[in-house]
């Protein structure tokens, strides 16, 4: 596990444009952002502001057009395709605005089906997904389809998927864009809980600020520039 | 307590299952869209049923025509002087006709067998000669294996030891009418002239003008005699209980013949029909092809609606650590099920026509009026028999899978090409 003062994420000088219809968008310019082992940070920002896109280039689904990106000491400007679908694969969890869990398996499958990829062998492989899975309250959920389930439910199950695998960072972006304010907050406790009592890194894209008010840390986005941090 | 016992319930639900994960998933996609995959599905059942109905219907009517063919004089396979097929001259005649039939009658799966010479002959009433092939032949084997015996236009078939039995233009050629009295003048085998003086005492009229026009039959003994023949013959015509089996009874026959035999299969006697069955399969193999491609290009439809509305899926699948391969595995076992729901479907219907059909046959003279009468007088079989063979219901379903895997592949290659950012933000 790593430290409590290890550097999890290291960005350095990070821009990102887009190629616009008629003018580059530029949704990153030159930011420079850490995070270190422990800590719960949320980046906020009004929509635009390069929350998400800090966070996907973080979590190795895009690549920076100038700049370093460190991620638990990886170069993740540097990996193939193939390496950073490992990165993803072994040292990150995801949680996504729109749950995006495989709608035709159980809870239970989508949680055992990351650690399929990994190569976990079928018994561990269940042991592990249905502790995490009672670990956050769902082993009745355990055999129900997303299809089958709440909005609030199926981010907890997205949630046990992203931690099943112990990563080292845990991103969500706009975790709470589907729910209302009382699934909400179950959703930000068990965040919290999983911050406090099992250490996990979180980073969260957000500009909701019920999600902000949990996190340790708020870094503030603003036309692809950090323009403010709060907290700890 | 009640959780740990909810997930042990759970726990043994799916105990048989979680090694299968991938083909899991691709099996359950195809429910996600019932009416699209039964679709795919029912176009390929479309294509294998057709596909396979005709290639057994093409395989009936080759068939017939073989059996047609053959029936007529040739049968399945012909013992002969190894010259004889270049070179058909009397002289190359194999000695101990008899004996050579007896053994080859013996042989399991040979269902008789007529030995036979032949010669070119001026044949002759007063002043008129025309030319003619000349056969002996034992009229009561002839008769139980062959179909010319029964052309009868007038008379009858060999019934004395001077008959002959001559083509209907031959007939008018030479002017001739039953009881007739004609000549035929050939070299013997020693180089001599050979002579018959034969009554005409039957006329066949086969429809092929070639036969009706220069062949004329005559009995084995009456020929053996005037050509100096003793006891050779220049054919012995086998027939066997299946045309399509020769290649399984011509190494048990061979096996058995002395040197200076030569055995002769029914595709080297008649290679025009040989080729015009070649012909016929490649011109109905091209329609089967682009029916299959335009079943092809419904299922890419199909698929490339598929990964364009999941596209979103796919972006969180790369995102989570999921190879591009590894989702085009899951589209392959998606359109493998899609194609094995269609192939079997399409086999059992087939298999569900034809083998009824098989039995029954198919009246095809009761569709047209002029085929039936055609059909009689070319001897062509007026009833058809479908054939369910192993290339009708095989070579269809591969050749769909090809299809199939080739129309999964084509969107899957999309995939491949994703990136996890670009897909995430799809419908977003």
């Amino acid at each position: 596990m790593t430290d409590m003062t290890e550097r999890v994420v290291e960005c350095r000088d990070v821009a990102r444009t887009y190629a616009g219809d008629a003018v580059p968008v530029h949704a990153l310019r030159g930011v420079d952002f850490e995070l270190l082992s422990g800590e719960w940070v949320s980046l906020a920002g009004p929509s635009g502001s390069g929350k998400s896109t800090l966070l996907h280039l973080i979590g190795g689904l895009d690549q920076p057009n100038t700049g370093s990106v460190i991620v638990d000491g990886i170069e993740v400007t540097q990996l193939s395709e193939a390496d950073l679908s490992d990165l993803r694969l072994r040292k990150i969890g995801f949680v996504f605005q729109a749950y995006n869990l495989i709608p035709v398996l159980s809870a239970l499958e989508n949680v055992e089906f990351i650690m399929q990829l990994q190569g976990v062998a079928t018994t561990e492989r269940r042991e592990r997904a249905l502790a995490a899975l009672d670990s956050l309250g769902l082993a009745e959920l355990a055999g129900r389809r997303p299809g089958e389930m709440s909005g609030g439910q199926q981010q907890r199950v997205a949630i046990a998927r992203a931690i099943v695998t112990n990563p080292v960072l845990l991103l969500a972006d706009e975790p709470s864009a589907n729910l209302d304010t009382a699934t909400t907050k179950e959703l930000l406790d068990l965040l919290q809980t999983l911050n406090r009592e099992r250490g996990v890194t979180i980073l969260t894209a957000t500009h909701d600020p019920m999600v902000m008010g949990y996190t340790t840390r708020q870094v503030h986005l603003r036309d692809g520039s950090v323009v403010a941090s709060e907290g700890a | 307590m009640t959780s740990a016992l909810a997930l042990r319930r759970h726990e043994a639900e799916i105990a048989s299952a979680p090694r299968w994960m991938f083909a899991r998933v691709a099996w359950r996609n195809l429910g996600r869209r019932k009416l699209r995959t039964w679709l795919s599905a029912g176009a390929i059942a479309f294509a294998v049923l057709l596909v396979s109905v005709f290639m057994a219907l093409q395989s009936g009517i080759y068939g017939g025509w073989i059996e047609t063919a053959t029936g007529l004089t040739s049968g399945h396979l012909q013992l002969q002087h190894p010259d004889y097929l270049e070179d058909p001259k009397v002289a190359n005649a194999m000695p101990h006709g008899t004996e050579l039939a007896r053994i080859v009658a013996a042989v399991p799966g040979v269902v008789g067998v007529a030995p036979r010479v032949e010669a070119f002959a001026l044949v002759s009433v007063g002043e008129r000669s025309y030319g003619a092939l000349v056969m002996g032949v034992d009229a009561e084997r002839e008769a139980a294996l062959f179909t010319l015996p029964h052309q009868l236009d007038e008379g009858e078939y060999l019934p004395r030891s001077d008959s002959a039995y001559i083509g209907a233009a031959l007939a008018t050629n030479l002017g001739v009418q039953l009881g007739d009295e004609i000549v035929a003048i050939g070299s013997s085998r020693e180089g001599g002239v050979a002579a018959l003086v034969l009554t005409v005492d039957g006329i066949f009229k086969t429809g092929t003008a070639d036969l009706d026009r220069n062949v004329m039959q005559a009995r084995l003994a009456a020929m053996q005699a005037a050509f100096q023949l003793g006891d050779a013959v220049h054919r012995v015509a086998v027939k066997t209980t299946d045309a399509n089996r020769v290649a399984e009874y011509a190494p048990r026959i061979a096996a058995l013949l002395p040197t200076g035999v030569r055995l002769v299969d029914w595709n080297t006697l008649l290679p025009e029909l040989e080729q015009s069955i070649e012909l016929d399969r490649i011109i109905a193999l091209m329609m089967y092809w682009l029916l299959m491609i335009l079943v092809a290009l419904a299922v890419v439809n199909a698929f490339i609606m598929t990964v364009f509305e999941r596209t979103r899926e796919f972006g969180m699948l790369l995102a989570i650590g999921m190879r591009p391969n590894a989702i085009v595995g899951v589209l392959t076992i998606e359109a493998v099920c899609v194609w094995a729901l269609g192939a079997a479907v399409g086999i059992v219907l087939c298999v569900a026509v034809v083998v009824p059909l098989s039995h029954v046959g198919i009246d095809v003279a009761s569709f047209d009026e002029n085929f039936k009468g055609m059909a009689e007088e070319m001897m062509l079989p007026t009833r058809m028999f479908p054939a369910l063979s192993a290339d009708a219901v095989v070579q269809a379903p591969l050749a769909m899978l090809a299809g199939t895997l080739l129309a999964a592949w084509i969107p899957a290659l999309r995939v491949r090409r994703m990136r996890p950012v670009d897909a995430l933000r799809e419908e977003e």
